[in-house]
């Protein structure tokens, strides 16, 4: 999408995907141009502020991910610690009780 | 892009937030100070040695397992750290489930606390407690991912996917979370144990 200076003159034209191969559509340097450059221009701002918004969501959902991933570790590191001293040991994922306590 | 930057940001201030054992919970992970410089990280250190002498002592180091006594004993702090880190945790993925509104946060942090006393029972331990908060935060991210994945409003089938794998991977995070409570509670259950329990026999009581 985008405005093209020939001769002196800007022309609007619009680019898109159809078919398997790229279209370009004119629409010449009148009112009907400016209506379709301006719908062009509000449908990219409406993407971008998606886009922008989608991002933000994503980072707030990675933060909180990180604080999951942390105090997953943490659990699963003491509750290893307090088996392996009540007398357990892990065997390939389960937990055993020890024969003989040292 | 702002926002990437953003994405970057905010991971690194969720690290540095929960970046030593001392941290309380002052706000939730997105309030934090995005622009600090990134600091050592204790509590990491703290996590790797206490991993490395459950690994030595699982693997039948008897020097490892007095070690592992003493560290726990040297560190009570450790239970207070992973305990805030759980009330900033839930803070941020209830912030992610109820997205706004003080009704929906309030039912979400009620039905929370009613899981939370069912799982606990009336005497848990101190870790038994830790684990109980890591399932009920296990539990908002399940919920999350869930509502995520049957948003059929937009974006492209491998967006879609990806949403139905990261449901997927919170619910068998979440599954674990409840076997590692089980787990624990088979093979040591203090916490189960009243505390005055009946007991049937004692052995240098006199009766006569």
């Amino acid at each position: 999408m985008a405005w093209k200076t020939r001769s002196g003159h800007r022309y609007y034209y619009r680019t898109r995907w159809q078919d398997g191969r790229s279209q370009t559509i004119y629409y010449g340097r009148g009112a009907e141009a400016e209506k379709q450059a301006q719908q062009d221009a509000d449908r990219h701002r409406e993407k971008q502020t998606r886009r922008a918004r989608l991002l933000a969501d994503e980072a707030r959902v990675a933060a909180a991910e990180l604080l999951l991933h942390q105090l997953t570790d943490w659990t699963a590191v003491l509750t290893m610690a307090t088996l392996l001293l009540t007398g357990h040991y892990n065997h390939h994922g389960t937990w055993r009780r020890k024969a003989f306590l040292p | 892009m702002d926002a990437e930057h953003k994405l970057k940001a905010a991971r690194a201030a969720a690290e540095s937030q929960a970046a030593t054992p001392e941290t309380k919970p002052t706000g939730s992970a997105d309030e934090a100070d995005c622009g600090s410089a990134p600091k050592a990280d204790p509590a990491a250190a703290l996590r790797a040695r206490l991993k490395d002498l459950a690994t030595r002592a699982n693997a039948g180091d008897h020097k490892a397992l007095a070690e592992l006594r003493v560290f726990l004993n040297d560190h009570p702090e450790v239970a207070e750290f992973v305990g805030n880190l759980a009330k900033i945790a839930e803070r941020a993925w209830i912030g992610l489930v109820v997205d706004e509104g003080v009704l929906g946060r309030e039912t979400v942090q009620r039905q929370l606390k009613k899981l939370k006393a069912e799982l606990a029972g009336e005497h848990p331990t101190t870790l038994e407690q830790l684990l109980v908060d890591h399932i009920a935060v296990c539990h908002l991210a399940e919920h999350h991912a869930q509502m995520l994945a049957a948003d059929v409003s937009g974006g492209t089938i491998p967006q879609a996917v990806l949403r139905l794998k990261r449901s997927e991977s919170a619910q068998k995070r979440f599954l674990t979370a409840i076997r590692t409570l089980t787990t624990l509670r088979a093979r040591a259950p203090a916490g189960l144990a009243p505390l005055d329990s009946i007991k049937i026999h004692t052995p240098n009581e006199k009766l006569a």
